[in-house]
């Protein structure tokens, strides 16, 4: 006989009482689902528990629950919420984050129809602040895959589009309790690397919210926990796949570079190209391009306004074409 | 016999694109003059071959710098010839192998950028996906041309499937003002790089088309590739001269690289013979277009099959006509269908007398892919050399010997009219060993070993020669595997 709960959906919160109405009025409308939600309070000082509580008290005792996290972090607080649960699928969904109609119901189908796949994972509007408008991330059109290459190629993750197969997520530990950043990649590569099989559901299924108070705002940390985990899964590689890897590191961290540019931290976009010249594997004639097509493409990926001529003018490209041009010694 | 040392020529490399020129001059005059012996025989082979050379300038500046390396420490003149050097090959590259321009170019850089590198740059990156970011070195071309992805190398090519194919049967395509166009290399050699067939819509007829590069049989990416061509050759066309209309029925032939022997014996000459005498049967006045131009070989087959001066419609890369007649391909470019080796058999009815005695195929200090050493050899009396003179006498001479000696690229085609049984011992480039002769030698039972010459020294490699194709088979005496067998037959 099945479980009544097919699908746990995992919330970690940390003061998130400012999100948690609309969060689980946007859940309810999964409500045919067979879900329960699991959210655990990491060490909330708004509040964020109790309220939970309040707008959960009349739904059925069987459909929720709520965990103390003991501020230990996210990946301990997801890890938590799943051994707390008995489901056979995980949906991940933070609390800043609004899932979308069928957030459940299409992975949840997806993964019964196909007992062949250990996770699925959709795409995302990414809602900047200050009313922009949502631009659809859509990484499957920019070839990415849940193989491992790809997996560290794109490292497109999302834990709030992205839902698991109890069984998969067991085989390899869950999220590393050490990681506070990139935790997602690190599990995605782990689960690529195990040979678990993955399959994008080509639409959107959450509101990803860009805003200053979200794990992202913390730029420094958070573009050096990635870099951490992409070197921690670069290593003990085959000699062959050597070039492959420095134009892994080499693309990464260019792309933090842009992450920062475009968070208005110029500064810290260069110290993180001076980090990146030193492993640059292209040509000297190459670097420039590169890094303006990097900032051209990120650009586009998640909507944002891209003026080329703007950017080359800048104070910020002259420094950047200066150390490039200065070559690794100068890193 | 030792490798050229690849390790010190890789941190050349990688100081070069760094852009460290002047290390990287003095990590390759280390290579120089650890190779100092094969360096001179390189470089004299080279010089010797110059008059006849449609690169000379190019490779004189490859020559010169050589020297100066061997000479004396780089300095700012050696940069800077290199840079030019890098350049000159880039621009040679630059139309058809993009990959191998882009490669000189951006290594050039390292010597010193100007606006005219970096508008080349430009126009090179959109094709490889930097279409925004070319913007910062020039303006990058409105539309982006493919970019020719190459087949695997041919060495890794013979391991990945077994080189047979089934040959098509040699059907005829009517099309009724159908066009035909040949688009020649651009660079000094204009050779045919591309042929494309289109019907009186300007439709390209894919059965009828094909580019390089070219798969081997059997390469498992060979639709890939096909596909490549048909969406590379719109391309070409953009360059084409005014098409050339002709009257009445003309019978078409175009192959790849048809100007070279090889290729107008192994594919052209054959269609060519085996079509003839139907289509003359049925239109008396038709007359011959082909794209294997006007070598002494040409004119001695043609004259044979009967085809007289008027009959040939000569010149143009861009005809149509009333009515085109267009031969199948009968074959995978680059191999001797059976059917085609039998017909070439029968058309030069070569007498087989008991064969004795070793024949050398001589291909002497050309300016691409040199033999080095081959007078020694000759001297030594290992075997006599061809003689010169007409296909029909020469290939006499190959159906007289009990034995052939043949570097690479010195006529081996001709071994379809060898003695049955009759040994071939090949001799080649390590680095440029195509199978174009394993084919037709084991189709006529052929003992056939193939042993490879000294290594190309390196970085002569990339500063005097356009390609692993045209680096030399060096043959002198002591340096290779070759070479020792030929000192045992002396």
């Amino acid at each position: 006989m099945k479980p009544m709960n097919q699908l746990a959906v995992v919330l970690p919160m940390r003061n998130a009482s400012a999100w948690l109405p609309q969060l689980l009025a946007a859940l309810a409308h999964d409500w045919a689902v067979p879900f329960e939600l699991v959210a655990v309070d990491d060490g909330s000082s708004d509040g964020s528990a109790q309220l939970l509580q309040r707008l959960c008290s009349h739904w059925p005792q069987q459909r929720w629950q709520l965990l103390d996290g003991g501020g230990r972090g996210v990946s301990a607080a997801r890890n938590r919420a799943v051994a707390a649960s008995t489901a056979p699928f995980i949906a991940f969904i933070d609390a800043d984050d609004r899932p979308l109609p069928g957030r459940l119901a299409r992975p949840l189908a997806v993964l019964q129809q196909h007992p062949e796949l250990d996770h699925v994972h959709g795409g995302w509007l990414r809602c900047p602040p200050a009313g922009a408008a949502p631009h659809a991330v859509c990484p499957w059109l920019e070839g990415a895959a849940f193989d491992w290459q790809s997996v560290i190629e794109h490292k497109a993750v999302l834990p709030s589009a992205w839902t698991l197969r109890r069984s998969a997520l067991q085989r390899v530990g869950g999220f590393d309790e050490g990681l506070s950043h990139a935790e997602d990649v690190d599990l995605l590569a782990r689960l690529a690397a195990s040979g678990s099989r993955g399959a994008w559901i080509p639409e959107p299924l959450v509101r990803y919210r860009v805003h200053p108070g979200s794990a992202s705002g913390r730029l420094r940390q958070h573009l050096q926990g990635l870099i951490g985990v992409l070197e921690r899964h670069l290593q003990g590689l085959a000699p062959a796949l050597a070039p492959w890897a420095a134009e892994q590191r080499y693309s990464t961290l260019t792309w933090c570079c842009w992450q920062a540019w475009s968070a208005g931290q110029p500064q810290l976009a260069l110290q993180l190209l001076q980090q990146a010249l030193p492993a640059c594997p292209y040509p000297l004639a190459r670097r420039r391009v590169h890094l303006l097509e990097v900032f051209a493409r990120s650009c586009r990926r998640v909507g944002q306004p891209w003026d080329r001529p703007a950017l080359q003018a800048s104070p910020f490209w002259r420094h950047a074409c200066a150390l490039i041009d200065a070559g690794p010694s100068h890193g | 016999m030792a490798e050229p040392d690849a390790s010190l020529h890789a941190e050349a490399l990688a100081q070069l694109e760094a852009g460290r020129p002047r290390p990287a001059l003095a990590a390759w005059r280390q290579l120089l003059l650890a190779e100092a012996p094969a360096v001179q025989a390189h470089l004299e082979a080279a010089a010797a071959a110059l008059p006849a050379d449609a690169i000379a300038s190019l490779r004189s500046q490859a020559i010169a710098l050589a020297r100066a390396l061997l000479a004396a420490e780089p300095g700012a003149t050696e940069v800077a010839a290199l840079g030019a050097l890098l350049r000159g090959w880039g621009a040679l590259c630059l139309a058809e192998v993009p990959a191998r321009a882009l490669q000189h170019l951006e290594r050039a850089w390292a010597c010193g950028p100007d606006s005219q590198l970096r508008q080349q740059l430009a126009q090179l990156y959109p094709r490889l996906g930097y279409g925004e970011g070319a913007w910062e070195l020039g303006t990058p071309p409105p539309h982006t041309q493919p970019w020719p992805q190459q087949p695997c190398p041919a060495q890794a090519c013979m391991t990945c499937a077994p080189q047979s194919s089934v040959d098509p049967e040699l059907g005829l395509s009517l099309l009724p003002q159908g066009r035909l166009w040949v688009q020649r290399h651009t660079n000094p050699w204009r050779t045919s790089h591309g042929v494309a067939v289109l019907d009186r819509q300007g439709a390209l007829q894919p059965a009828h088309c094909r580019a390089y590069p070219q798969p081997w049989p059997a390469c498992p990416h060979r639709a890939q590739l096909e596909a490549q061509a048909l969406a590379l050759l719109p391309w070409a066309a953009q360059g084409l001269p005014p098409c050339q209309p002709l009257a009445g029925p003309v019978l078409a032939l175009a192959e790849l690289s048809a100007e070279q022997y090889f290729h107008w014996h192994a594919e052209l000459l054959p269609r060519l013979g085996r079509l003839w005498p139907l289509v003359q049967a049925q239109w008396p006045q038709v007359r011959l277009w082909h794209n294997g131009g006007a070598a002494p070989w040409v004119d001695e087959s043609l004259a044979r099959l009967g085809i007289t001066p008027q009959q040939r419609v000569a010149g143009p890369a861009h005809i149509s006509a009333a009515l085109l007649l267009v031969p199948g391909f009968a074959a995978d470019a680059g191999v001797l269908a059976p059917a085609n080796l039998a017909w070439l058999q029968a058309f030069w009815a070569v007498d087989h007398q008991p064969p004795q005695g070793r024949l050398w195929l001589p291909r002497g200090l050309t300016p691409r892919r040199a033999v080095l050493g081959e007078s020694t050899w000759l001297q030594a009396a290992v075997a006599q050399p061809l003689g010169p003179g007409a296909v029909a006498a020469q290939l006499q001479q190959v159906a007289a010997a009990q034995a052939h000696i043949a570097p690479h690229g010195a006529g081996m085609i001709n071994l379809f009219a060898a003695a049955p049984g009759a040994a071939v011992l090949e001799l080649v480039n390590p680095a440029y060993a195509p199978p174009y002769f394993d084919r037709l030698t084991a189709q006529q039972r052929l003992p056939h070993r193939r042993l490879a010459a000294a290594p190309t020294p390196l970085p002569l490699q990339e500063w005097l020669y356009e390609g692993s194709l045209a680096w030399p088979i060096d043959l002198r005496p002591g340096a290779s595997e070759a070479a020792d067998a030929l000192a045992a037959l002396a």
